[in-house]
């Protein structure tokens, strides 16, 4: 049965009419709408009708040629027996396209993980026959299938070409737990540059080709991970760049900081500053340097010889991008500072108060944090109420709720607000929250399924922020959507950036984005689209913000290590095994029902056609 | 064999109508028409002197006895008349059946040499492109006239103003030329057509007969494609009011071109629909034109 985009035919050689029937209904449209013209005595006063052309050189046909052309065409695809294609076995190969499988093997012709995932893969399609349906996915940076239905064996291998590795880090697991959601049970192949843990279960849905035993005579040099500060010397900065070598022995690294610059109309890189380094087996090394002022800059390592020393080329480069303001913040609270974790806060300055000294302190002070407590009236500063426990001008409180009956999550979420960007707010969860009504024009942020929890609201040239769930301690990486919320809040308050000079790749560019664009590579991201890859990109926001550079890394120490064996754990086999019946299911009930349709259009424009003859006769 | 319209009480009725010139012509043999020939008629022309060799009988004795002069009386001759029939055969009369063009073309044709055969004219009778110009005379020969015209099909694509051509140069004798067709084509065409019976001074006389769906071509037109019977030629028609009505200005204006040609040419016209009695406008239409007379 011959197969075109997952549709087949039983009777294919009626295809070949299509040309025939197109041509034929062409002929007698051409020949006068019916294909018969109807004889008049002359046509020597007709032809002289102002508005009529003496011949309809130019074809186009009315509305109801295309719908006897559909009708046609849609008997001779019932003709044909078109049906969807359903297969007998399904496939789906699985293939682990994280940063570590960048990693170049020379013992195996200096190819890539990837390309040898590919070329296994590819024998592996070779080697099935008979009518087998196979779907393409990668695990990264999220689980993504190439082809939204099963296709032949010829389609997948073709589009195995467009697999390529990406910058995130292996899902496997999560991939084979979502297609074993998939009812049509299907066979999963899994090839990766892991291996399957020893405490996983054997599943008999899912089998693993794994080049581990490749990988484990792999080394590697990696950039993991950066910051910047204030350098001591005015228009200074000092950067700090993490540089990791999971290598067997003493390697020599070359270390360079470019600026990134606009000159003109684009962006360039100039060398500031260049290092060299040793570093031995398993050792982190935090590489300083103090640098003149820029916009951004791109950090990268070289080693002097790459392989096999250095097997992953894509992350020896990291991108910063310089937010050197620093704020004061005034914490009123029954905790301290360091209890609320706020001294991981290195670009803003924290000083706490109690509430009833506060208004003393307010001098110099970019925003109050009260923790728990309310004042009495709004504070004429921006302010943040994380948890509050009473109610205050512009929100009141409803009863508190907590997790144990179902699961508190983000429900919905204002998109634009620059609280939520760089945020995946659905895997926000909550232990407790204290849901927030809103009052006086105060405008809801995030909302979960216990109701409002972040409120936000301008006024008096005045910014406030009212979380109804507690964000601290802050505790940065360990907790990183919470973080995000916070330094967004804190940024949204304070009126600048706190970042440590990057965000974490990927990034949905959101709707808050007019645009985002590569200023090295000079690509343009639509709103909708994903940032991928490592580099400095030019935000333009669709409010009043101005645009600005931002810098995007990808540090993973799992990718980037290859010297350690790294393994992922399948799902229990408990799965109950349903066989998959009937080999194809016909569309003609749905053929019928749209020539049913089409016919009736068609009668409807004969019956206007007439009513308008009859109109201007009579 | 004639057409069933001709039964006997409707070739009665047509035995009271005569084909009349509006001028004398030279005949061939005795007639009913008035002849340009002086003779021995029975009505009275004009005196002129005896010469020698005139016949005594005709010297007006009463004339010489006032005048002692010799007189002789001249008596205008009544000779038959050649009356040249042409009817349009071609596809356009029959191209909508239900407009009847060609039966009604035809019998009217066949009245009228009847008409003349009665009266002992000499009919030339064609259908141009279907039947070569031939000679009757007699009242019997209207029985071969009507067969050869019932067992014609009529259609084709024939040059009318050639065909007219070949029908003139049979003509031996000038006298009436009657013209039968839709005269659907351009003024310049008819115009053409008429030249050789002009040439030939004849009386001339032209039947229009316009059907309904001459007048009405959308008038049931379920498609916008229509084709001309004669030349093929296919034309496409939006059917909007508009151009219904555009239709209606210009089939006016031509008919009124038509009327316009024949009358600079003192040719005498009748417009026919098919859909009239044949009788009544045999009476009525063409005795007022002066085409026929009442005997």
């Amino acid at each position: 049965m011959p197969d075109f985009f997952g549709v087949s035919f039983l009777m294919p050689a009626f295809l070949g009419l299509l040309p025939a029937v197109i041509a034929g209904l062409f002929y007698a449209y051409r020949r006068g709408g019916k294909g018969r013209e109807i004889i008049v005595s002359t046509v020597f006063i007709l032809r002289e009708l102002a508005g009529v052309p003496k011949s309809r050189q130019k074809f186009w046909p009315p509305p109801r040629f295309f719908l006897e052309l559909l009708c046609l065409l849609a008997l001779v695809l019932a003709a044909a027996g078109v049906s969807s294609k359903k297969f007998e076995d399904k496939f789906v190969i699985l293939i682990d396209n994280s940063l570590s499988m960048a990693a170049r093997v020379g013992s195996v012709g200096n190819s890539t993980l990837i390309e040898l995932a590919k070329r296994d893969a590819l024998s592996f399609l070779m080697g099935l026959s008979g009518d087998k349906g196979v779907k393409i996915c990668v695990t990264s940076p999220i689980l993504n299938c190439l082809s939204d239905t099963y296709v032949s064996l010829g389609s997948a291998q073709e589009s195995l070409e467009n697999v390529s590795v990406a910058f995130g880090e292996d899902k496997i697991d999560e991939g084979v737990n979502s297609i074993l959601l998939d009812p049509s049970e299907p066979q999963i192949v899994v090839f990766s540059d892991k291996s399957l843990a020893e405490s996983s279960k054997p599943h008999p849905k899912v089998s693993v080709r794994s080049t581990a035993e490749l990988s484990a005579e792999l080394q590697n040099i990696a950039i993991l991970g950066g910051q910047i500060d204030a350098g001591k010397a005015a228009g200074t900065v000092k950067l700090v760049v993490d540089v990791a070598a999971f290598a067997d022995a003493k390697n020599q690294v070359d270390l360079r900081i470019e600026s990134i610059e606009q000159i003109g109309g684009s962006y360039a890189t100039n060398i500031l500053s260049e290092r060299s380094l040793v570093l031995s087996d398993g050792e982190t090394a935090a590489v300083a340097f103090e640098v003149p002022k820029a916009s951004a800059y791109k950090v990268s390592l070289a080693l002097r010889q790459s392989l096999p020393a250095n097997s992953i080329a894509e992350d020896d480069v990291a991108y910063f991008v310089p937010d050197l303001s620093s704020g004061k913040v005034l914490l009123v609270s029954d905790f301290s500072v360091k209890q609320l974790g706020l001294s991981k806060v290195s670009t803003l300055s924290f000083e706490s108060s109690s509430l009833a000294e506060y208004r003393d302190n307010l001098e110099g002070v970019d925003f109050v944090i009260f923790h728990k407590v309310v004042p009495d009236g709004l504070p004429k500063v921006n302010s943040l109420f994380v948890s509050p426990e009473t109610s205050a001008e512009f929100f009141s409180l409803k009863p508190s709720r907590r997790n144990t009956e179902k699961v508190i999550e983000v429900t919905s979420w204002d998109e634009i607000n620059s609280i939520t960007s760089y945020l995946k707010m659905p895997i926000l969860k909550f232990s407790e929250v204290t849901p927030l009504l809103p009052q006086a024009g105060a405008s809801i942020v995030v909302t979960s399924n216990a109701g409002p929890i972040v409120l936000s609201l301008e006024k008096n040239e005045a910014r406030y922020v009212a979380t109804g769930f507690e964000i601290f301690p802050y505790a940065a990486g360990k907790t990183p959507a919470l973080s995000i919320l916070s330094l967004n809040i804190f940024k949204w308050l304070s009126g600048r950036g706190i970042s440590v000079g990057f965000s974490d790749l990927p990034l949905v560019v959101g709707k808050q984005f007019l645009k985002v664009s590569d200023v090295l590579a000079r690509n343009d991201f639509a709103p909708g689209t994903l940032v991928a890859n490592p580099g400095v990109y030019m935000g333009e926001y669709r409010d009043t913000r101005a645009a600005q550079l931002l810098a995007f890394n990808f540090f993973s120490e799992n990718e980037s290590d290859k010297s350690t064996r790294q393994t992922f754990v399948l799902p229990s086999g408990d799965t109950q095994v349903v066989e998959v019946g009937d080999s194809a299911s016909s569309f003609a009930p749905l053929i019928i029902l749209t020539i049913c349709t089409l016919v009736s259009f068609d009668l409807m424009l004969q019956v206007v056609s007439l009513i308008r003859r009859r109109y201007y006769r009579v | 064999m004639l057409p069933e319209t001709f039964s006997p009480g409707f070739l009665r009725q047509l035995e009271i109508l005569r084909i009349r010139a509006r001028r004398a012509f030279l005949g061939t043999r005795q007639g009913g028409h008035i002849s340009i020939r002086k003779g021995h008629g029975i009505e009275f022309s004009d005196f002129r002197k005896y010469e020698l060799g005139d016949n005594p009988r005709h010297i007006d004795w009463g004339v010489y006895a006032r005048s002692d002069r010799l007189f002789v009386k001249r008596f205008q001759e009544e000779e038959d008349l050649s009356v040249l029939i042409i009817v349009d055969g071609s596809a356009s009369m029959t191209a909508v059946p239900n407009d009847r063009k060609w039966e009604r073309a035809r019998d009217i044709s066949l009245s009228l040499a009847y008409m003349a055969l009665i009266e002992q004219d000499t009919v030339i009778y064609s259908i141009p492109g279907l039947l070569e110009p031939n000679s009757y005379a007699g009242a019997k020969a209207i029985h071969l006239l009507g067969s050869r015209i019932v067992k014609s099909t009529p259609g084709g694509n024939p040059i009318l103003a050639r065909e007219i051509q070949r029908c003139a140069s049979k003509v031996r004798f000038p006298g009436k030329a009657i013209l039968i067709s839709d005269f659907m084509m351009p003024s310049e065409e008819i115009e053409k057509m008429l030249q050789p019976l002009r040439a030939k001074n004849l009386d001339i006389s032209a039947i229009q007969i316009i059907g309904q769906h001459d007048a009405e071509p959308f008038s049931g037109l379920s498609n916008p494609a229509v084709k001309d019977s004669e030349t093929g030629e296919v034309v496409f028609l939006s059917q909007d009011p508009e151009t219904v009505a555009a239709y209606d200005e210009l089939f006016e204006n031509h008919n009124r071109r038509v009327a316009d040609v024949m009358r600079a040419s003192q040719i005498q016209f009748a417009r026919m629909n098919p859909a009239e009695d044949l009788l009544e406008f045999l009476i009525n239409n063409l005795t007022a034109i002066g085409l026929l007379r009442r005997s």
